[in-house]
This record gives C-alpha cells, structure tokens and sequence, in this order.
C-alpha cells in the first residue's frame, strides 16, 4: 500500500499487489455492493470537500488513468479496431466490469457509440435522474486513448440511474 | 363537486378508457380546477399518455427495424425494449464487422439466437480457416511455379491448358494467354493433335514419357524442348484426369549433341578410311613380298618369305574387318579367326589338303589389340601345324576352339593330331620363330600357355580382353 503522505506517488499495476499469494482464501472476487460502498462514500467525500463538478472530473480522470493502465497490462493493442473492440468487450465481461457493447463505430473518425449492461458501478441504482458512471466515462477513454494513441472524450448519454436499463457512451477524439 | 371538476374527472375517466382500448387519448389540456389532488391526477394521466405515446412510437420504430430512432428518456415504460435496442444495435454493428471479414466476434445474452448465431460464425470462422489454407496453399503452387526456371504445363484429358507457369508462358509468348488453349495449338501451332502425341500415349498407358521437340517460331532463342510428360492422378480417385508437362529447354545440349554427332561420323569416317588404307598398305606389303619370294631360287628362303607373308596378311584382315564394320575399334573375332584359318588352308593349299578342320569360335567383339595378337598367335600355330605335324601322313585334324570362361576371359584352344612337337623345342627356346612370336604376342595380351604333348600338340591360351579391362 503506497504511503499516502507520499504526494509524488504515482500508480503502478504493480501496485495491485500478488492478490494470489494474499487472499489465499477469499480470492480476487468480493461482493460489487462493497466496490460501490467505497465509490460512492469516496464520491460523497470529495464532492463535500471540492463541490460536485469537481468530484465527477476527479473520477473521470481516475478512470482514464485506471483505463490507460488496463489497457497497457491487459489489452492486446496489436489488433485491428473492430478486433480490438470485441477483444474489449470480452475481458470487461471475463472480469465482470460489465457487458460492453458496440452500437456504431466509425472507424475513420475514430467516433463510437458504446453501451454498458450490468454496468459495476450503477445498474440497479435507485433513479436518480442523472447520469452517474463518470468513472466508466474516463475507464473507456483511457482504453480508447491508449489503444489509438490520440486523446479521447467519452460522455454518457443514457444511465440507469437516469432511468435508462443501459449505459449508453458517446466517445470521440478530443478536437485539437 | 363543481362543474368543472366533474367534467375534468370525466375527461379523464374517458381517457382511462380510451388507453383501455388501445387508443392514445388527447391531454386534458391545462385544466383548471382548483382542487389539488384533481389537479395532481389529471397531471399523473397526461404523463402516463405521454410516456405510453412516447413508448408506442419508440416500440412501433424498434418493431420496424429503425435502429436510429430515438430512446425515450426517463421512460421505464419502455425499459426492456432499450435493453434490446442497444443488443440489436450492437448486434447490427457486430453483423458488419463480420461482412468486413472479422469473424472474432461473439453475440451474447440473446439466448438460443446467440446459440444459433455463434454456431454460424464457427461453421464461417472454419470456413475461413480452410478458405485461408487453400489460399497459402495456391499462393505457394503458385511461388514454385513462378519459381521454376523451366516450363510447367497442366492439361486436363481433353489436352486443354489449364495452367501454365510464367517461363513457359515467356517462351510461347506468340501464342498466350496459354490457359484455354489446346496444347497442340500453344506449342505446335496445330490445328489438330499431334502424329504419335506424348500426351495421348501417356494417356493410354498411365505411364510418363519423354520426348524433344523443336521450337519453330522464328525469332525465338529456345530451338530444342526436352518434354517430360506425367499423368496428374486425383488423389481421392485414383483417376487421372489429366497431365503435367515439364519442359526444359535443350537447345544448347542438343546443339552440342549434334555437333558431337557431326564430329564423331566425321571421325568414323576418318577412321574407317585409316582401316582402309592401312588394309590396302599391308597387302601391297603382301602383295611385294609374294612377287620377292618368287625370284628367290632357295626353297628355304622362299618358304620364310612365305611365312612373313601369312603373318602381314594376318594382320591385314584385321583392318578389313575393321572397315567393314559398324564397330571401329572392336572385331567379331570368329569372323577375323576363320577368315584367316580359311586364308592359311588356301596359301599352304598343297600340304593342308589331307587335313580336316574343326572350328568352334565364340561369335564375341575384341579390342582391335587382342584380335591381332589372336590373329599373329593363330597364324603362327596353324601354320605350324600345316607345315610340320602332318609330314609324312596320309591325312590329319586341326581343331579350333575359342569360348568365354568368365565375363572378360576367353580360352584359346588349339590341337593337331599330328607327330608333335619335337622334345627339345620349347616355348621361348629360340629354335622357333613361329614358336617365339607366340609366346612375344601371348605376354603381350598377359596370356598363360599351356602346351601339351600326348598324340599331337594341344596348346591352350588364356586371355583377358584387355580393352575390357581398362573399360572396368
């Protein structure tokens, strides 16, 4: 666990640590209420401590990073888009993030049309009438940046705690 | 209750029934009651109508095929129908990534449709597999065709060009594209098949064959085509349904062949001629010593001359069986014996007439070196025996005998019956000439003798055709 008064820390994969050799017993899994105990008391914490629009940049940004990691670490970015995509799609699903879909993809402007189901962070949120899957936002940015090697802006359109059942995401390359 | 909220609650009494019925009522269309609850109501109905609006025009786009219609926000009216609206677009750009050729994809959560459509894209991913291997396979036949420096030609039965590699297609550049063509026309110019057509001949016999043809268009490096034909036999059938032609081209061979050929008739010509004139020389030689021995007044001498003579006419008869043969440096040896077996009864006609003659010489080709060797020693032995052993006798045999005992080894038999050779004369002893010049020609073809003296003379002579030899 990196020390927190160390301010120049930056994350490494590394640093999830041998989850193996740790949880001999309990494993890699836990239960996804629990993930969601820590995302939104943290988020109720920072949005107290910086105001909400804050808060949400805070997780956008903490998701690319996050998304730029997984994809160097666990991505295959030697494969053509669409093949990536599906590739994509397979692992988020192999390690139960969530069930991505592709809705439209325009391979030459790079400019997608994406849905999350079962989505980790919010499918069976009370409706809260807005969208809350900011981390997801910047989780598939970093992928989409990483694998393209251009900066990518992801927004979600639909939420489930919007009242929509699917995370649908608009993303595109940041204009230069 | 007043008036007006009683035509309200009416109103939205109707609607209620009208939802009922399937039909999509107006709003009530800002009411003005002043009662709150009615109020509350009425405001409750207008968003159901509105929401049941909304979800009848997103379900009838979706029931449509229009995937680009627009998802009602915030209606959870239609909440499934937006989980199958994002899988049927997913589905619609996963359809296209698998026309593009992209065949990783992997449908999911659509029950027994995911089934059925994944079973497709493995029957189409195996398909793609073997589409994959037959193309490396075509593109590497087809590497090794480019690749082959000499022409490569498949016809099917009907000699019909199905495939020809780009060195051939090169040398009958006059006639391409080959592939449609007959091969007949493509390499003969032909109308027709053929006289004696290889392929045909391979055709009927299942068996390769092999033949050089001219090249004949004019302007053309490439004269002579050395043609290699085998059958193309389906693996499966057993059948062959039709032939590769290998083509080399041969001009430059050919052309040294031929010169070879020229210059080697040319040497058979020299040679023969050679034969010629050396025959005749030998029986000028002959010829002189006759007229000579003629002049001389001492039998003895005379008679010596005589023998000298039979020995150069020995030789003689060599070259002449040498002209007149197709073979310039071997002689049929019973041919060249009896000849001169014959020849020695004639010249010494006046002592061999009491005397019979056995002969059974072996019908073999030797070296020109051993035939006048076997030619002189014969002579010599003949002549001895004319002129010796019989003298005195009213009538005696002479036997001849040559054989192979060995692949390269022969026995050379003579015998008389006559008186025999005297005690103190030898082989090699000096009393003999005859005798000398036997032993001087045996050593020289690496003979053995062996001599025997019981009721006559037997000599026998062992012999390795040493022409033969030096070829092993």
């Amino acid at each position: 666990m990196p020390s927190e008064k160390n301010r120049g820390y930056r994350f490494q994969w590394k640093d999830l640590g041998d989850i193996e050799e740790g949880r001999p017993n309990l494993g890699a899994s836990m239960n996804v209420s629990v993930y969601r105990l820590l995302q939104y008391t943290l988020r109720e914490v920072i949005t107290a401590e910086l105001g909400s629009d804050k808060a949400r940049q805070l997780f956008v940004d903490a998701g690319k990073l996050a998304g730029s990691e997984f994809c160097r670490n666990l991505l295959n970015t030697d494969l053509r888009f669409s093949e990536f995509l599906s590739h994509v799609q397979s692992k988020l699903k192999d390690l139960n993030i969530g069930i991505l879909r592709v809705e439209k993809a325009d391979e030459e402007k790079l400019e997608l049309v994406l849905t999350v189901m079962e989505d980790l962070d919010c499918s069976g949120l009370p409706v809260l009438g807005e969208t809350v899957c900011d981390y997801d936002e910047g989780l598939l940015a970093g992928i989409l940046g990483t694998y393209t090697g251009r900066e990518f802006v992801v927004k979600e359109v639909d939420c489930w705690a919007s009242g929509s059942r699917v995370c649908r995401f608009e993303a595109r390359p940041k204009e230069r | 209750m007043r008036s007006a909220d009683r035509r309200l609650l009416r109103k939205l009494s109707e609607m209620m029934s009208a939802l009922l019925e399937g039909e999509l009522p107006t709003s009530t269309s800002r009411p003005t009651t002043r009662t709150k609850e009615l109020l509350e109501l009425s405001q409750s109905v207008d968003g159901l109508v509105e929401s049941l609006r909304q979800a009848n025009g997103f379900i009838n786009a979706l029931a449509a095929g229009n995937l680009d219609t627009e998802v009602p926000p915030r209606n959870f009216l239609v909440s499934p129908f937006k989980s199958l609206h994002s899988s049927l677009r997913h589905l619609t750009w996963q359809t296209e990534q698998i026309a593009k050729g992209h065949l990783t994809q992997q449908v999911d959560f659509l029950g027994d449709f995911s089934r059925v459509y994944n079973a497709m894209l493995e029957s189409m991913r195996e398909k793609k597999r073997v589409e994959e291997a037959l193309h490396e396979n075509e593109r590497l036949l087809s590497n090794v065709f480019a690749g082959i420096r000499d022409g490569i030609i498949v016809i099917d039965k009907e000699s019909t060009i199905v495939r020809a590699n780009p060195a051939v297609a090169d040398w009958y550049s006059d006639s391409t594209p080959l592939v449609g063509k007959k091969c007949y026309q493509a390499l003969h110019n032909r109308s027709t098949p053929c006289e004696g057509c290889p392929c045909s001949i391979m055709f009927e016999r299942g068996e390769p064959t092999q033949s050089i043809f001219p090249r004949t268009y004019k302007g053309s490096p490439i004269q002579w085509i050395d043609r290699h034909t085998f059958p193309l036999i389906d693996r499966d059938t057993g059948e062959t349904h039709g032939a590769i032609l290998y083509l080399r081209d041969v001009t430059e061979r050919k052309n040294a062949e031929d010169q070879l050929m020229a210059s080697l008739r040319e040497k058979e010509v020299l040679m023969r001629e050679i034969h010629h004139r050396v025959k005749n020389n030998f029986q000028v030689v002959s010829g002189i010593i006759a007229l000579q021995a003629g002049y001389l007044e001492d039998a003895q001498w005379a008679a010596l001359l005589k023998d000298t003579e039979a020995r150069i006419r020995a030789m003689a008869y060599v070259y002449e069986k040498l002209y007149e043969s197709d073979d310039l440096s071997n002689v049929n040896i019973r041919e060249y014996l009896t000849n001169i077996i014959l020849d020695i009864m004639a010249f010494y006609s006046e002592r061999s007439t009491h005397i019979s003659l056995s002969t059974d010489i072996e019908g073999v080709s030797l070296d020109v070196d051993t035939a006048v060797s076997l030619g002189l020693i014969i002579t010599e032995l003949i002549t001895n025996s004319i002129r010796h052993a019989f003298v005195d006798r009213s009538e005696g045999k002479i036997v001849v005998r040559l054989q192979g005992t060995a692949p390269d080894e022969y026995e050379l038999f003579t015998s008389d019956n006559g008186s025999g050779l005297p005690p103190d004369v030898e082989l090699g002893g000096g009393r003999s000439l005859g005798l000398n010049l036997v032993l001087a020609f045996s050593k020289k073809i690496e003979a053995t003798i062996q001599v025997e003296r019981s009721g006559g003379t037997q000599i026998t002579i062992k012999f390795r055709d040493t022409a033969a030899g030096a070829q092993a």
